[in-house]
């Protein structure tokens, strides 16, 4: 006998029993699906439960990590008591330590202010609102008046040195006011005036209709963050302890650009739209899509909707990029809790500012590779 | 025809199929029920441009390709890998099964699915080269020489269970 045959007649005895063909036809009468040893539908394989399962486990398996990876605060005994040189040494170890993470944080302040003028400038989607038309002007005026900036910080630098070296600081002392106290408010009055002019400049460009208004309001504006810039500063080195609180101007700052770098990565997005009716879903309504996953109903027309692919890999890209980052954070040691409210404080800008954007509907469930 | 009539005329030979890709009686069966329920509620999209027993191979195929992708799938291999025992039936069923089946079944089911695939549709089922390739959507000289591969891989499985077979059908 030959093979074929042989092979044929093994495999013959492999077939339905009469019971089981009847019960599949009743079945497929009845519509019924195989008892889900797998999930044969293209539709359903891809079923949601799935990236949402995998993606809270791994969420999960992230957070003990941090947790684990966090490190032990070991307190450094106190040697400057001991020997006056190695105090020397640790104190300069430590400045430099600080002028480390200040460097950090500076670069990420940096950071931060590029990014908020470029989501400023590229996000087609907030080109209708009047406040993004006047911050655009008011940034592109600012620009105009860069040279003017520059001056005034290299002169600001200047008077500075000249301060803390001749003569004011000897004929302050002289009639016993103290220097730094009158160096402050001249400081003080010489950025006031400075910030009153170009933003009056500015004023007059914008609106000249209520151009004190204006300059009330940019001045106002500039104050308070001349404050908090101040505040943040000198938080820092009256501190005891400097480092700690840099950390937490690192977490607020990665945290900031962030969430700033995902608005930048959803510029050119707008709301979604159902493929089939062409009802553009309301904020509310993309929020409440965001918690169902991949596939969502149309509040018009009732059709299934599935993410596309892009805007699915465009999520992950967003959503899984910050875990890593405060990772990373808590090994270089920032305080636990911070870095927890950080990714907090990010997922909960993402979940609502980002997520309604990046979501993208067709109505073919489409496999993600 | 119905579905009743359907069922009763192909289920044997698509069950057939789909267990020689799936290797379990149980996913098999499923995998049929699955392409009749397919077929019976979107059989308006079956136009007619091959034979229905064509039409259905091809679903069972793709439905079987789908349990072999599938998470579940997935994990009874990684368990049995590590158990080697079958989870999906009980120890008792199993050893029927192996003492019923025969040698080059058995052989067969031992080769990875590209090549179980192609020895299925040409051996079994008589289709010719270029039928398979387009069963299977790839150029017929990759059947050729997956059909090749295949078979020296089933002669030398065979060998070695000292089975006779007349090698010239593997030719």
């Amino acid at each position: 006998m030959s093979l074929r045959e042989e092979w044929q007649k093994e495999i013959q005895q492999i077939q339905l029993t009469k019971v089981q063909k009847n019960k599949m036809v009743a079945d497929v009468q009845r519509g019924l699906r195989s008892n889900s040893v797998y999930r044969s539908d293209s539709r359903t394989r891809r079923d949601w439960r799935y990236p949402v399962v995998l993606g809270s486990f791994l969420a999960v398996a992230l957070f003990f990590m941090l947790i684990t990876l966090q490190p032990d605060y070991v307190s450094t005994p106190n040697i400057a008591n001991h020997q006056g040189v190695v105090a020397d040494e640790t104190y300069n170890a430590h400045f430099y330590e600080i002028l480390a993470w200040f460097g950090a944080v500076i670069i990420l302040v940096i950071l931060s202010i590029v990014q908020l003028v470029l989501v400023i400038f590229q996000t087609k989607r907030w080109d209708r609102y009047r406040f993004i038309q006047n911050a655009r002007l008011y940034l592109r005026i600012q620009k105009q008046y860069i040279m003017v900036h520059m001056i005034a910080i290299v002169l600001g630098v200047l008077t500075f040195g000249f301060w803390f070296g001749f003569p004011l600081l000897y004929i302050t002392s002289l009639f016993q006011t103290g220097s730094l106290q009158v160096s402050t408010m001249v400081s003080v009055a010489i950025v006031t005036s400075y910030l009153l002019y170009i933003h009056y400049r500015i004023a007059v460009q914008i609106d000249e209709k209520n151009v004190m208004k204006r300059v009330l309001l940019y001045q106002l504006m500039a104050i308070v963050m001349f404050t908090l810039l101040l505040l943040a500063v000198t938080t820092v080195f009256i501190n005891e302890d400097p480092i700690a609180v840099l950390k937490i101007w690192l977490v607020l700052f990665i945290a900031a650009n962030y969430c700033l770098w995902s608005l930048w990565m959803i510029r050119n997005e707008v709301r979604a739209t159902c493929p089939q009716c062409g009802h553009t879903f309301s904020k509310r309504e993309m929020l409440k899509k965001t918690f169902w996953g991949y596939k969502a109903k149309c509040s018009q027309c009732g059709n299934d909707l599935y993410m596309t692919r892009k805007a699915r890999k465009k999520l992950d890209f967003i959503s899984w990029f910050f875990p890593g980052m405060f990772l990373l954070l808590s090994n270089l040691g920032v305080s636990f809790w911070f870095t927890v409210g950080g990714m907090v404080v990010s997922w909960l800008f993402i979940m609502f500012m980002v997520v309604p954007y990046t979501m993208k509907f067709s109505t073919e469930n489409e496999p993600l590779w | 025809m119905d579905i009743e009539q359907l069922v009763h005329t192909y289920s044997d030979y698509l069950y057939r199929i789909a267990f020689i890709y799936t290797k379990d009686e149980r996913a098999a069966e499923e995998v049929v029920q699955d392409v009749f329920l397919k077929f019976y509620q979107k059989g308006g999209q079956f136009r007619g441009e091959a034979t229905m027993k064509t039409y259905l191979v091809k679903m069972t195929i793709h439905r079987s390709y789908d349990y072999l992708r599938s998470w579940k799938n997935k994990r009874y291999i990684l368990l049995e890998k590590l158990q080697h025992v079958p989870l999906t039936k009980s120890a008792e069923t199993f050893v029927t099964e192996q003492e019923t089946r025969g040698e080059i079944t058995k052989a067969v089911l031992t080769l990875p699915v590209k090549d179980r695939e192609v020895l299925l549709l040409y051996y079994y089922e008589q289709y010719t080269t270029k039928e398979v390739a387009q069963l299977l959507e790839l150029p017929e000289s990759t059947v050729k020489s997956r059909l090749a591969r295949a078979r020296d891989k089933l002669k030398s499985k065979l060998q070695t269970v000292n089975k006779e077979v007349h090698w010239d059908e593997l030719t």
